[in-house]
């Protein structure tokens, strides 16, 4: 009996723990990234460019150039399985997609709606629903082709790095291929995309800074003052309605939106109210905003309150900066910054009547029932919303400055 | 096929594991789409309808061993209702638990098939988890409950971390409106819903084995508690990260949870693990259920030895496994079966049983009272 048992467990052993047909990683290849254009000429069919990582040239006695050890393949088809399948023929390795952290789609695709794709992305076993989801103001083949970040071979720090600068710049919306299917399935219909493209800026291009007061602020791909570094950057918000891109928000009213649905740390520069000209850079804090959404007279009408604290990102010395009264004069300027970028946000959304961060979420408990809740019209309810921001930031650690701690010249012994 | 006594730890694992297995598969996408958004309220209620429920029929049971010495749950039936009708209703039970084995082999064939075993036709882990029931049939039920309780450790402990890892994707307001689709879909549902957990029974039908009385009543609090817990914070994750409308709209809800966690660049795919988790408690609760099965036939036929029914059994479920066409059939047959039928044949018998119990103590009061006179 023991002898049976023992050739059970063998057999057990080698057949069900993948011995039998086994793969060397280096028979794989691994599909890195995924872009989608419209075929030129065709009404129904996509040109999906793949990018493909070759595991055997990263190995450790590889010499492989940094172009040698990716490749990337372009297929006419007219579904992502079509093309999944065309570029597993092309390669002559097995392709795996599990790997895929991108998923790029050119404007001209997004604005004729991308509820085909991504729908089967999410039903897919082949794909993950943490994929990363982008909009490219050029052709999604370009886009993957220029996307070379200094010091980066992989796609997936690519994106990696696009969630931390979010967090820390706040200048467009990151979602995954789950939240925006989410969102756009739900009754609100609308989702936001974070939108890039191939910059074709120099340091001459004019940007228009987050300081700035004027309505049109914030920067896009076209006007970002830089030169170096990738050429694929990602700057602004792509607004999805029904599955249909309609518009998009350039970096300060991209910030304006993410504070209203994420913690951030942001720098934010403001310009001394009492008119000096001087300008003050603070590392921006903010807390998830108290949302009150009511229906009043058939008409939502929504309290916003957006709390943060801010810290002053230089030592300074002057002696008048570090009284009480200079430092409330900074932080309701502060505030209205921060309540400038929310208006600059709401106003464009509520023009598209995209609800893309969920206000109406916020009345669900005021809601009897679900049903009653989603047969209202929430994009009408949205676009004719009466919103009402506050902003109330704080400004910490004023001690560092020794003239507040001494009460005079930060210098006299 | 002689048990010795079940502790009350092992007790509690045999509601754990008999109950778990579908909350890894197709169970929370069916709760959300026909409870939304008051789903784990609904398993809270189904919970403790469940408890009640098992709670009375096992006072009932412990009041006739007060006096029946050695017996079976069988002649527990039969003294309240008849023996025939004793025999019909184990042989109806044993059905119920075959259903209910057939749904859960051909669902977890339909997830391994696509997932782990791609390239696979449906019957190649059909006949692979029918081998391997073979083999783990062959232990005693108290070994493999006493293995149910160190998995519940282990799948509680995945369970757990799953919750915490998915926190920062999950949005509190998407568990609202708390009624769900109001009130009386919610309270229905709470009614049919006890459904998900008959297979639960299995405490009170193996009670004439238990070492203590107080011990399975235990058990029972433990067992129920445990996994209305671990259903709750499955369906709360669900319905924070995936919403209502989605949720509702995939098959398996916390395989799909599992697949958004994301450690780090250097530890990806670490759904495998909870794939692990869900795999053997799957497969222990397929062999406790072709157990419990036997045992009931072995009651209702009144055979002495019951080994040669095993293989019968497992041959059955295997090959009606097969006979569903698609895993659309067997969500569709899985809900015409759990919210219909178990709930409808759980309070009949309880019912039955209560009227029983009822007319034979007036019966013996009577008899006591005329005694006096």
């Amino acid at each position: 009996m023991r002898c049976v048992w023992v050739v059970m467990i063998s057999v057990c052993l080698l057949f069900t723990t993948g011995c039998r047909s086994n793969a060397e990683i280096d028979d794989y290849s691994y599909a890195m990234m995924i872009g989608v254009d419209r075929a030129e000429g065709e009404t129904s069919e996509y040109v999906f460019t793949y990018r493909v990582i070759l595991p055997q040239a990263f190995a450790g006695d590889s010499k492989a150039k940094d172009d040698e050890k990716a490749r990337i393949v372009s297929v006419k088809a007219s579904s992502l399985s079509e093309s999944y399948k065309l570029v597993s023929l092309a390669m002559n390795r097995q392709l795996n997609a599990t790997h895929i952290v991108g998923f790029v789609f050119s404007e001209d695709v997004a604005k004729e709606g991308i509820y085909d794709i991504v729908s089967s992305m999410n039903k897919s076993v082949l794909f993950r629903n943490s994929v990363v989801l982008v909009v490219s103001q050029d052709s999604a083949k370009t886009f993957i082709e220029k996307n070379k970040a200094p010091f980066e071979v992989f796609p997936s720090r690519w994106t990696e790095s696009l969630r931390d600068n979010q967090m820390r710049s706040g200048a467009y919306f990151v979602s995954d291929a789950r939240e925006f299917y989410r969102r756009s399935r739900e009754p609100l219909r609308a989702g936001v995309l974070t939108y890039a493209g191939v910059t074709k800026g120099s340091l001459e291009t004019k940007g228009k800074p987050i300081t700035s007061a004027s309505e049109e602020r914030g920067y896009t791909v076209d006007s970002l003052p830089r030169e170096g570094g990738s050429e694929a950057v990602a700057v602004g918000s792509a607004v999805f309605v029904d599955w249909k891109m309609v518009g998009t928000l350039t970096s300060a009213e991209s910030l304006g939106g993410t504070m209203l649905e994420k913690v951030l740390r942001v720098p934010l520069d403001i310009v001394d109210p009492r008119g000096t000209g001087q300008v003050y850079s603070f590392g921006v804090r903010t807390s998830l905003p108290e949302i009150d959404v009511r229906i009043e007279n058939g008409r939502m009408v929504a309290d916003i309150t957006v709390s943060g604290v801010a810290e002053m990102m230089e030592l300074r010395y002057e002696a008048d900066e570090q009284s009480g009264d200079v430092y409330a004069l900074l932080e309701q300027e502060l505030g209205r910054a921060v309540e400038s970028s929310v208006h600059a946000y709401l106003k464009k959304t509520k023009e598209w009547g995209a609800d893309c961060i969920g206000l109406a979420n916020h009345y669900r408990k005021e809601s009897a029932t679900l049903t009653e809740w989603s047969q209202r019209d929430w994009q009408t309810l949205y676009r004719d919303a009466d919103i009402r921001v506050h902003a109330s930031i704080i400004i910490k650690r004023r001690g560092y400055h020794r003239d507040e701690m001494h009460g005079g010249d930060a210098f006299a012994m | 096929m002689r048990e010795r006594g079940i502790s009350h730890r092992e007790a509690s694992a045999l509601v754990w594991i008999c109950v778990l297995p579908s909350v890894f598969l197709l169970e929370p996408s069916m709760s959300i789409a026909r409870a939304g958004t008051s789903a784990y309220l609904v398993k809270v209620g189904s919970g403790l309808l469940f408890f009640a429920l098992a709670w009375w029929v096992m006072v009932m049971v412990g009041r006739y061993a007060e006096r029946a010495g050695a017996f079976t749950f069988g002649d527990f039936l039969a003294h309240y209702l008849s023996k025939g009708v004793a025999r019909c209703v184990l042989t109806l039970w044993a059905g119920l638990f075959l259903v209910h084995l057939i749904l859960l082999m051909r669902t977890v064939a339909e997830s391994t098939a696509k997932t782990a075993l791609g390239q696979s036709e449906i019957s190649l882990p059909l006949v692979l988890f029918g081998g391997a029931m073979m083999l783990g049939v062959r232990y005693r039920l108290t070994a493999l409950l006493r293995t149910s309780y160190l998995l519940a450790l282990f799948a509680g402990g995945l369970v757990a971390v799953l919750v915490l890892l998915l926190l920062p994707m999950m949005q509190a307001e998407l568990l609202l409106p708390w009624q769900g689709y109001g009130h009386a879909v919610t309270s229905r549902e709470v009614v049919f819903d006890v459904g998900t957990w008959c297979a639960g029974t299995a405490v009170f039908l193996l009670f004439p084995m238990m070492r203590a009385e107080e011990g399975a009543r235990r058990a029972l609090i433990g067992g129920v508690a445990t996994v209305m817990v671990i259903k709750c914070a499955v369906l709360l994750s669900a319905l924070s990260v995936f919403g209502s409308v989605v949720g509702a709209e995939r098959s398996f809800l916390f395989y799909e949870m599992a697949k958004l966690v994301h450690f780090s660049q250097y530890i990806q795919r670490v759904e495998a693990i909870f794939v692990c988790a869900w795999v053997m408690v799957v497969f222990l609760a397929m062999i406790v259920f072709v157990r419990v099965i036997v045992m009931l036939l072995v009651d209702a036929l009144a055979v002495r030895e019951g080994r040669p029914l095993t293989m019968l059994v497992i041959s059955l479920a295997s090959v009606c496994a097969l006979l569903v066409s698609d895993l659309a059939s067997t969500v569709q047959m899985g809900a015409m079966i759990t919210y219909t039928a178990m709930p409808a044949m759980l309070f009949v018998m309880v019912g039955a049983v209560t009227v029983g119990y009822v007319l034979r103590r007036r019966d013996t009061c009577a008899m006591r009272v005329g005694r006096n006179d």
